[in-house]
């Protein structure tokens, strides 16, 4: 048995900022910073991740000021009157953007494992699988993680490595040529995807102490996913020129088919490696179901003692995020009302929201 | 014991919701035929694009293929790559599984037709129907290589993939589909495809073919 109190090692939070941040990042970053920058999406990953750097020491600060974890914080300090819309703005957020990383996973099982398997059902097993990890918590999933970790990381970096036999130098080599606009666009997209940083607000720590060595975790999981970004995006040029991978769809698990061992080992090592995305995207799915759910358990505290409490806190965000991952496959413009709202709403919202939170409103 | 009921039925619900993961397709192994070789070219006169495919013997079948089909169909000509494949599988009793395609034969005339060419690439990319690491080659007449096919001890699929992976070096490794969907794009590179050149019981090494910045042809060795 462990104990349930939300609270989590240095360690496992590495490990666990590695995958929720590393997945979505190696896995549709590379064809949209192709179509923007070319060559030149490595200055982007590297000015993104430097940005993403900054944040989380802006992050830091806030924890500092708050000398504990964002709940606690709003529960101690702040008005229900704020207290009530901002749980209710990381709730809706949360649940969206598990929306967003249910539709990505469903459609790249779809793509690369099952093609013949209706969307629907796939949808429905991942999330009914999800809302099952996250109802054992978040040091059950942190242990799980813990133990994956080398199993993901290890075989990504050696196909990554066994890439290099087929790279082209000359796809690699024109450097300088993206628009400055196009290029802070790059910026832009890959400091999107380090915002789930946002979230290491809410881990739970002692009062005023062990904030410094979680940001320091945090930190560590910014830098690996950064150098495992660039490689990977420096490998995909090399091996499929920027025109080529601004076509593609999934081209990282194209790269994973394409590599091939002496002596015909391991034929569908593809499939295998469909593992890695399996385990970061059901990371990330998890991390917004679990602040998805949370909040919602916060906002119906009152009805803590009700018997569906529990189940009902559970299954209706799980519905939530089936009906925006179906909206996103079926609705025309779903994606990009996503991205839209994504870039203009949700990150402006997550730099600025903490900032604003440690002026005014306090408790009576 | 009430809840061990309850966690009980919840792990056969979930258990049953994962089974419909375990099954690869809806069509069964035994109603798919594996090819092992794809061959296209063009008929300027007729302006058609001609596709067939290569399946592996019932006597060599023990491999990864599973197949014991022998099928002989002959090659379907419409206007381009896609309608001609599509014409072509259906005179198939079974249906056609390209993930274990090996070589892909283009013919000379059919390189020389850009926009057929073009159209190819472009279908093959976007459906994925064929493996990235299938290899390219190419022949003058495909009629003339698919005639040596009977007086093989291996099916041409098979014998083709030998042949072109025991020309392979380490440092120059044989052109592949995804090198030719890739150049398509990137206009890049100068592409070098195995000319092979078709004798009564084997191929004859004709050079190479080059394919070059996307745009065939530009030279011949």
């Amino acid at each position: 048995m462990y104990v349930d109190n939300g609270k989590i090692s240095g360690r496992q939070t590495f490990r666990l900022y590695v995958f929720d941040l590393m997945g979505i990042a190696t896995l549709l970053l590379p064809p949209y910073l192709a179509r923007l920058c070319g060559c030149d999406g490595i200055w982007a990953i590297i000015i993104g991740s430097g940005t993403g750097f900054v944040y989380l020491l802006y992050l830091g600060w806030i924890m500092k000021k708050m000398g504990q974890d964002m709940l606690a914080y709003l529960k101690e300090q702040k008005s229900r009157w704020i207290r009530y819309p901002v749980l209710s703005l990381v709730g809706i957020h949360s649940l969206i953007t598990a929306g967003f990383c249910a539709c990505v996973f469903t459609r790249l099982m779809q793509h690369s494992l099952i093609r013949e398997v209706s969307y629907e059902v796939i949808l429905l097993v991942i999330v009914v699988v999800a809302a099952y990890a996250v109802s054992g918590g978040l040091e059950c999933r942190a242990r799980v993680y813990e133990v994956l970790f080398w199993f993901v990381l290890i075989p990504y970096v050696g196909m990554m490595l066994a890439s290099l036999r087929n790279f082209e130098t000359a796809y690699a080599a024109s450097f300088f040529t993206a628009e400055t606009g196009n290029l802070l666009k790059g910026i832009y997209l890959v400091f999107l995807l380090v915002t789930p940083l946002f979230f290491s607000l809410f881990l739970i720590h002692e009062k005023g102490k062990k904030y410094g060595s979680m940001i320091k975790s945090v930190a560590g999981a910014l830098l690996l996913t950064a150098i495992i970004l660039l490689g990977s995006y420096i490998l995909l040029i090399g091996n499929f020129g920027a025109n080529s991978l601004k076509t593609m769809r999934f081209p990282v698990v194209t790269l994973m088919s394409t590599i091939q061992f002496e002596g015909n080992f391991l034929k569908r090592m593809d499939a295998l490696m469909v593992a890695v995305w399996f385990f970061t995207l059901f990371a990330l799915l998890n991390l917004h179901l679990h602040y998805g759910v949370k909040m919602g358990r916060e906002l119906w505290k009152k009805y803590e003692k009700a018997r569906i409490y529990k189940g009902c806190t559970l299954f209706v965000p799980a519905a939530l995020v089936c009906a925006v991952a179906y909206g996103m496959e079926y609705w025309e413009g779903g994606l990009d009302l996503f991205l839209k709202y994504y870039s203009y709403v949700a990150m402006p919202l997550m730099v600025i929201g903490p900032g604003l939170l440690l002026i005014g409103g306090k408790k009576a | 014991m009430k809840k061990s009921i309850k966690k009980g039925l919840c792990m056969v619900l979930l258990g049953s919701c994962l089974l419909q993961l375990t099954a690869c397709a809806k069509t069964e192994l035994e109603e798919r035929c594996y090819p092992l070789l794809a061959v296209v070219d063009y008929d300027e006169d007729a302006n058609q694009v001609s596709f067939c495919a290569g399946f592996p013997r019932a006597d060599n079948s023990g491999g990864s293929t599973g197949q014991t089909a022998e099928l002989q169909v002959s090659t379907a000509s419409e206007k381009t790559f896609e309608t001609s494949k599509a014409e072509y599988e259906k005179n198939l009793n079974k249906v056609p599984d390209y993930n274990h395609i090996k070589v892909l034969v283009l013919g000379e005339d059919f390189v020389e037709n850009e926009q057929a060419y073009e159209d190819m690439l472009d279908h093959l990319s976007l459906t994925e129907e064929f493996p990235r690491n299938t290899y390219v080659c190419m022949v003058e007449d495909v009629e003339e290589l698919l005639e040596i096919d009977k007086n093989l001890p291996q099916d041409l699929g098979t014998y083709l993939e030998e042949y072109l992976g025991n020309h392979e070096e380490k440092k120059n490794r044989m052109l592949t589909l995804g090198d030719l969907i890739d150049e398509k794009e990137n206009k890049t590179l100068v592409l070098y495809a195995p000319y092979l050149i078709p004798e009564e019981t084997y191929v004859e090494w004709g050079g190479y073919y080059a394919i070059g910045a996307g745009m065939p042809p530009i030279d011949f060795e």
